[in-house]
């Protein structure tokens, strides 16, 4: 590019902005150039007409935002709209990030864990006094419901744009905000007034309050710290879990148990106050789709409410903030039930994340109103003149896999990103551009999609059509979620609760469902699409030698064969496909599906991220997101299809392919997103139930316990507490089980099932003890080979067994031995086979045989022995028993075995040759009854009668 | 296929027909059209029996298996109807072991040619279904001759193989066979690309011909290579080791590097190949082909201007890089499993195709050692036989140390690497993303390796180690001040300034502009002249 001549100077200045050291993009830069001007560039400007900044009024002259992402980015831009001077703070991994580039200054506080950086109030305050801001917009979460932040704020000169530290200490704290509330003449639920200090009392006041209960963290809020119990034994994990994310995230561990309503809609209503006593109510809004008490997607008004209502909401929450003196922007939530009552949930004191509905109809910069407030100013509206016009939604943008529990966070890089602002009523509030990164460390929003239109109708179509044309690459995000919630029956005719999504889909979201119609719309564009492209590949430009076989491509006819990906492992129909170009028009498509044509309209552009095209009038937008080898992937309506586009010959062929076998899940425990190893619950070696707990995973500050897939022994554990681990990674791997056994043993779960039913049988250990024996019978099966007809017996045994008592098992057992034992007997099996066999039986007829005597006899003893202890296999003579396994052996045996273990293992640690091999040292000792592996751990050994107890 | 069989059903009625009636002439004494009407069966019957192979019985056993008979990855790996079959009719010529009771006209080969989106290809097939697909001279003849007329008009050769091995009752001839097509794999070898996909077994001194050419794909669970089988190595070093684990797809594409990719069935195996096609050209005569982009030459790409992580030693992925950059993001990456800290592949930039080489940070930080320079050598001495040309991303720590590299022969290793960047004489670009040390750098086709275009990111450290080793060695009586020389150290040299003040790096470039610049330094290059210095061949340190 040759430069005119210039002045040195002015060449100066253009070598400058181009030098690498530059790297913004031309936005930032003509923005930057402007800085001393007021530029509005806040998000959807034009709405904010009901209370108009005022240039003339006084304002702050410069103020820091303690926050990062798009919530930082929202202030700052309102900010410049009002001609104050921001300051960013970032951690050092934000350095980059949007919100820095934006701000007048930055000041880098710590590291990337929050605790180290946008949670340190030292720091913040420092940067406070370094760049003379004199106030603080803390945004939402963070530090926006910290007293002591606000406190030493306040004693710095600084002001704090939020509610006074009281109003702030009222209302934060649930406790006490239910006890203002109630004094306020505020609607309330019934429940529990005051702090839960352990699992007991929390199961003793959720039975008084009736299940189902909620238990959650007093300083808690956005789900965090919060859970919801149904029994007792919920009660006590959901505390203990609650109670540990409480610490981490708010350091405040504080909980509470409240009555959990059935059937509710969160509606909530959005105030503001000044410091003169005045407050007004902007009108409700509706967040119920939720997904673990997180926010999906929220709309105002919400339509549920009746004027009436809102006007009884409203002037209800303004009676709270009067009582608490508060003085700035908050948010009452209500918990609304199918008839219409509602009941104060709590006050939230800061600005809340789904503000922007709010603006969008009633006209307001809620962001504009608390500087000002902030500033000592009144508020210049009286409450007769907030507006309500049209209704507005926003779809909250999270980096999450939506088809793992409605959304578990995922991470990476936005490699191509592209919001969609140019359409009409769309607000995109977002702190990221292309190619920012998305962290493990912070919230995994993306971006807060806002559509406005006259009524919801528009509304709900505007996003719709914003999502179809959201582009984002690089990061698993739950647009397909959002897209499909959006055109959902239920949620279009406003019947909604917070169960909404668990009730609408029962099974988990598995992505968009297709009809009849939309399939072969697909199929068309995308066999279009592919066309184009085969097309494209056979017009090779700069062919010198061989041109006379070159003819126009598209002019050709092109026959495919079109599969959609499989629904539930079944073969996908393969539909015929015919394509050819009206008049060699490589936009006019003539695509004939199974026979039935379908003209596909538009520019099929292989490289454009979003194409709009049109399928027989109807219009499409779709996304191309891939392409393979005789594959396409697109997005249709917001779900990702990998369609397949073969070649005709293809057809006959397909049949003959068989299927990849699938990695069984059940047998690894995978990262379901990654995160920090937060606990460890089992080492190699130990027996874990299926669903058992082992391995808690912390990711954006939520806590996930990963459970066991199925029975099994713990082959590996490949993390530590601490580490921090990638999606899919293999955390634990269990014994691999044999297809064989596994069958077996489900089997087997299947005859514990059964027992359970029977009312002969209510001993535990009995039930473990026939889960062992069956086992130790799958095992030697294994030994023998895979026999088939073995399995049908065992199958056929058990629909017996489901009607008949214990002794008919007896019964119906020993025929199943005796026929067994006849095969192998002519079998070629070792003759030892035999002999474990006659073990097996007589253990079994033992046990069944003692347990018959006891009900005889009515005494239910807790003691699991045939009489004979395992080690010497005599009569046990001074019996003690395990106190976990309930295993009994002779007191003196025991402690022989277990110092003979002792001695064994100090051997082979001699053996490895070196003492501090950890692996060697804490081999456990375990329980000597087969099959079982509680520990005699040694430590507890010291104290012996504790372990054991004396048996009856 | 029911059409084709109907005809033939209607032409075998005619045919009938005109056989009573050469029956009733030949009575009347006119024997010779009697004669031409049975040539005419004859020929029709053996083209029946020619299509059927080994016969529907073993096909079916083919399909069972989960895989496809020889004509019938032919029909998939071409242009519907474009396939031209050679030597239908040739026989094996064996007559011990009762052998020549025992004929299938075409024998256990299918060879012809056909186009691939409209471009001549050569193919041979291996049957099966005839013999275990097994190799008789008439094999070899069969895929000679088409390798022959490949060559003369410069064409590719695809093979598909799925053979049991040599034709053991034919003896040395099947043996001379195999090294007449070894002969041919070498003649041709630089003149036209040549691609093998292993589609069954292969074992023996067949694994040599697909060793020999530029390309080996395999598919899963379905195909072996291997030199000797499970059963001979049980018998030899008492391993125990099924046919899987010795040379099944996972091992040589992770672990031996002996093939270049593997695809889960025949199916997604063809339609990769027909893929890769698309990206070479016919022959060493012709340029790296170039279609019609969608994707704009000049677009931004601004999401690179943040891809280098803040912290120098931090890791990022160099396949997003090129991804990127490519046209429409479509990438063919070549040996994705193996030695995954070099990533090479066929690309497109401005329609062009290009070979892709980069080092790939999140693997072994990038680091060449002897496995990654292997695969690096030979995927750009395949772009330099072809005219494809060449774009380095350079982010490289150095060469990995230790004793397994050391006594390895990293030296021997990575001189092919070094060798066949200097070699190259297509257009070659090359971009620093970040670091480039030591010897790495050199090697990574820098300016000095006659590199025509080369670029730095602003984040390019371009020095001869990092300023933990340097200080290390420059002040190692200074140890209290190392923090301070560090600091001195980085300042000096982690930019780009002290490569760029010399004239080792051609420009300075925004990430963002990476696209535009290469597209524009391509279509400058084009005309770019090869010099040749007389010599019967080169000698590379293999």
């Amino acid at each position: 590019m040759p430069l005119p001549v210039l002045s040195s100077s002015c060449q100066q200045i253009l070598r400058l902005t181009v030098s690498p050291a530059a790297a913004f993009t031309r936005y930032y830069t003509v923005a930057a150039a402007k800085k001393n001007e007021i530029v509005d560039v806040r998000e959807d400007r034009d709405i904010y007409t009901t209370a108009p900044i005022d240039p003339k009024e006084p304002k702050f002259e410069k103020i820091l935002i303690a926050n990062r992402g798009e919530i930082a980015c929202r202030v700052i831009k309102t900010c410049r709209a009002m001609g104050i001077k921001t300051v960013a703070v970032h951690s050092d991994v934000d350095s980059n990030s949007l919100h820095v580039k934006m701000a007048d200054q930055a000041v880098c506080v710590g590291p990337a864990p929050t605790k180290d950086s946008y949670l340190r109030v030292d720091k913040i305050l420092q940067a406070v006094e370094d760049t003379g801001a004199q106030a603080v917009h803390p945004g939402y979460g963070f530090l926006s419901e910290n007293t002591h932040f606000a406190a030493e704020l306040e004693k710095a000169g600084a002001k704090f744009v939020g509610p006074n530290s009281k109003a702030i200490l009222d209302m934060g704290d649930k406790i006490h905000s239910k006890k203002i509330a109630a004094a306020a003449r505020v609607n309330m639920i019934p429940g529990f007034d005051g702090e839960i200090a352990d699992e007991d009392m929390c199961v003793k006041v959720s039975r008084e309050i009736g299940y189902p209960v909620m238990i959650k963290a007093s300083a808690g809020g956005g789900g965090k710290g919060m859970r919801i119990a149904w029994t007792d034994k919920e009660a006590r994990e959901g505390y203990r879990l609650s109670k540990q994310e409480a610490a981490s995230s708010f350091g405040d561990d504080r909980m509470l148990v409240a009555k959990f309503i059935d059937n509710p809609r969160h509606i909530e209503m959005q105030l503001l106050c000044d410091k003169h006593g005045n407050a007004l109510w902007l009108n409700e809004r509706e967040c119920s789709i939720q997904r673990r008490n997180q926010k999906v997607i929220e709309e105002a008004p919400s339509s549920f409410v009746t004027p009436e209502m809102r006007k009884k909401m409203g002037e209800q929450a303004v009676q709270l903030a009067k009582a608490v003196g508060y003085d700035s922007a908050g948010t009452v939530e209500f918990l609304v039930d199918s008839q219409r009552n509602f009941y104060f949930l709590e006050m939230n004191t800061r600005l809340q994340v789904e503000h922007p509905i709010t603006e969008s109809i009633t006209g307001i910069d809620i962001v504009h109103q608390m500087l000002r407030v902030a500033y000592g100013h009144r508020l210049t509206i009286k409450q007769e003149q907030v507006p309500l016009n049209g209704w507005a939604f926003e779809s909250r943008v999270y980096a999450e896999d939506p088809y793992k529990g409605f959304g578990l966070p995922s991470v990476g890089r936005l490699t191509r990103y592209v919001e969609p602002r140019h359409l009409d009523g769309v607000r995109c509030d977002s702190g990221v551009k292309e190619g920012s990164e998305i962290s493990i460390y912070y919230d995994p929003l993306i971006c807060k999609l806002v559509t406005h239109g006259k009524n919801r109708q528009e509304a709900l179509n505007r996003m719709a059509d914003a999502l179809d044309h959201y582009v984002i690459r690089g990061v698993t995000n739950n647009i397909p979620l959002l897209r499909d919630i959006v055109n959902e029956k239920r949620f279009r005719e406003g019947n909604i609760t917070t169960k909404y999504l668990p009730e609408v889909y029962p099974e988990g979201f598995q992505g968009a469902t297709l009809n009849s119609d939309e399939a072969e719309t697909i199929i068309s564009f995308t066999a279009a699409l592919h066309a184009k492209k085969l097309a494209r590949s056979k017009q090779v430009l700069n062919m010198n030698r061989q041109q006379t076989t070159v003819v126009n491509p598209f002019s050709i006819t092109y026959k495919f064969v079109v599969e959609l990906p499989p629904k539930h492992e079944e073969r996908p129909k393969a539909h015929e496909v015919v394509v050819h170009f009206k008049h060699a028009d490589p936009n006019k498509a003539r695509v004939y599906v199974d026979g039935k044509k379908i003209r596909v309209n538009g520019d099929l552009n292989l490289a454009h991220p979003v194409l709009q095209l049109e399928a027989d009038k109807h219009k499409v937008v779709t996304q191309v997101v891939s392409k393979g080898a005789g594959e396409i992937t697109v997005l249709y309506k917001g779900t990702p299809f990998k369609v397949r586009v073969l070649p005709e010959q293809v057809a006959n062929f397909l049949q003959y392919m068989k299927p990849k076998a699938k990695l069984d899940l059940s047998s690894v425990v995978l990262a379901p997103m990654p995160g920090a190893i937060k606990n460890v619950n089992v080492k190699e070696g130990d027996m874990v139930s299926e669903g058992q707990e082992l391995v808690i995973i912390e990711a954006m500050k939520m806590q996930n316990s990963l459970h066991a897939g199925k029975t099994g022994k713990v082959k590996k554990v490949n993390v530590k507490v601490g580490s921090t681990v990638d999606e899919s990674e293999v955390l634990v791997e269990l014994e691999m089980e044999n297809e064989y056994l596994s069958a077996i043993s489900d089997e087997l779960r299947e005859i514990v099932g059964a027992f359970s039913e029977l009312p002969l049988i209510t001993n535990d250990s009995i039930k473990n003890g026939l889960l062992g024996l069956v086992k130790e019978l799958a095992e030697i099966d294994m030994r023998v080979e895979k026999d088939k007809d073995v399995l049908e017996k065992i199958k056929e045994e058990n629909a017996s067994l489901q009607s008949q008592g214990l002794s008919n098992l007896w019964q119906n057992t020993n025929q199943f031995y005796d026929a067994y034992d006849a095969k192998t007997a002519t079998s070629t099996a070792k003759p030892a086979l035999k002999d474990e066999l006659e073990a097996v039986r007589k253990k079994l007829g033992k046990k069944v045989k003692a347990e018959e005597d006891k009900e005889d006899e009515e005494i239910v003893t807790d003691v699991r022995h045939s009489g004979l202890d395992p080690i010497t296999k005599k009569q046990i003579q001074n019996p003690v028993q395990h106190k976990v396994c309930k295993h009994a052996y002779d007191k003196d045996s025991i402690m022989e075995y277990i110092e003979q273990q002792k001695t064994l293992r100090a051997k082979q640690n001699k053996k490895a040759n070196n003492p501090n091999t950890q692996t060697a040292t804490n081999k456990p000792i375990t329980c000597p009854y087969i099959g079982c592996s509680r520990l005699l751990a040694e430590d507890q050994l010291q104290d012996f009668p504790d372990f054991f107890t004396q048996c009856k | 296929m029911l059409s084709r069989a109907l005809g033939s059903l209607a032409r075998q009625r005619d045919v009938q027909k005109l056989l009573t009636n050469a029956v009733r002439l030949s009575s009347s004494g006119n024997s010779s059209i009697a004669h031409t009407l049975r040539v005419q069966e004859k020929i029709e019957r053996t083209r029946e029996k020619a299509l059927l192979g080994g016969g529907q019985k073993r096909i079916d056993a083919q399909h069972h298996k989960g895989k496809l008979t020889a004509r019938e990855r032919i029909q998939l790996l071409l242009d519907e109807g474009s396939f031209r079959e050679y030597d239908m009719f040739m026989e094996h010529t064996c007559t011990e072991f009762g052998m020549e009771k025992e004929k299938y006209p075409g024998d256990s080969v299918v060879t012809g040619r056909g186009t691939i989106n409209g471009r001549i290809v050569f193919v041979f097939s291996q049957d099966f279904t005839v013999f275990g697909g097994s190799l008789s001279m008439v094999h070899a003849k069969k895929i000679c001759k088409i390798m022959k007329a490949a060559m003369s008009v410069g064409a590719p050769v695809i093979g598909l193989n799925d053979s049991g091995g040599a034709r053991i009752q034919e003896g040395v001839e099947s043996l001379a066979g195999y090294a007449d097509i070894f002969q041919l794999n070498v003649d041709a070898s630089g003149v036209i690309p040549q691609i093998s996909l292993i589609m069954g077994p292969c074992a023996g001194g067949a694994v040599y011909s697909p060793a020999l050419t530029d390309f080996t794909f395999m598919v899963r669970d379905t195909s072996y290579l291997f030199i000797t089988g499970p059963d001979v190595v049980k018998a030899v070093t008492n391993e125990d080791v099924t046919a899987e684990e010795l040379g099944g797809a996972k091992v040589h594409t992770t672990q031996s590097g002996v093939a270049h990719g593997a695809f889960d069935n025949d199916v997604e195996a063809l339609m990769n190949i027909r893929w890769l096609f698309d990206y070479l050209p016919l022959s060493n005569e012709d340029d790296a082909p170039i279609i019609h982009a969608d994707d704009p030459w000049d677009r931004e790409v601004p999401a690179l201007d943040t891809v280098i992580p803040l912290e120098s030693t931090a890791a990022y992925n160099m396949k997003d890089v090129i991804l990127s950059l490519v046209d429409e993001g479509d990438f063919f990456e070549i040996m994705p499993d193996f030695a995954k800290n070099i990533v090479i592949g066929f690309g497109r930039m401005n329609g062009r195709t290009v070979g892709m080489v980069g080092n790939n940070p999140k693997f072994a930080a990038g680091c060449l050692d002897i496995n990654s320079s292997v695969k690096g050598a030979r995927f750009v001495r395949f772009c330099d036989c072809f005219n494809i040309p060449i774009i380095s991303f350079v982010d490289v720590p150095g060469f990995l140390p230790g004793t397994a590299q050391e006594y390895g022969g990293i030296i021997r290793h990575g001189a092919k690497l070094l060798y066949a960047f200097a070699e190259a004489k297509v257009p070659k670009i090359t971009v620093i993303t970040r670091k480039a040390f030591g010897g790495a750098y050199d090697v990574m086709s820098s300016k000095h390796l006659n590199g025509d275009i080369n670029y730095s990111w602003p984040t390019a450290e371009v020095a001869v180690m990092g300023a933990k080793g340097a200080v290390s060695v420059l002040f190692r009586g200074d140890k209290d001040n190392h923090a301070k020389h560090e600091e001195e150290y980085t300042e000096l040299f982690s930019n780009p300034f002290p490569a760029a003040v010399r004239g080792y790096i051609d420009d300075i470039i925004q990430p963002s502009q990476t696209r535009k610049r290469i597209c524009e330094d391509l279509n400058m290059l084009e005309s770019k002249k090869r010099v040749h210095i007389n010599k019967h061949h080169s000698n590379l340190p293999l």
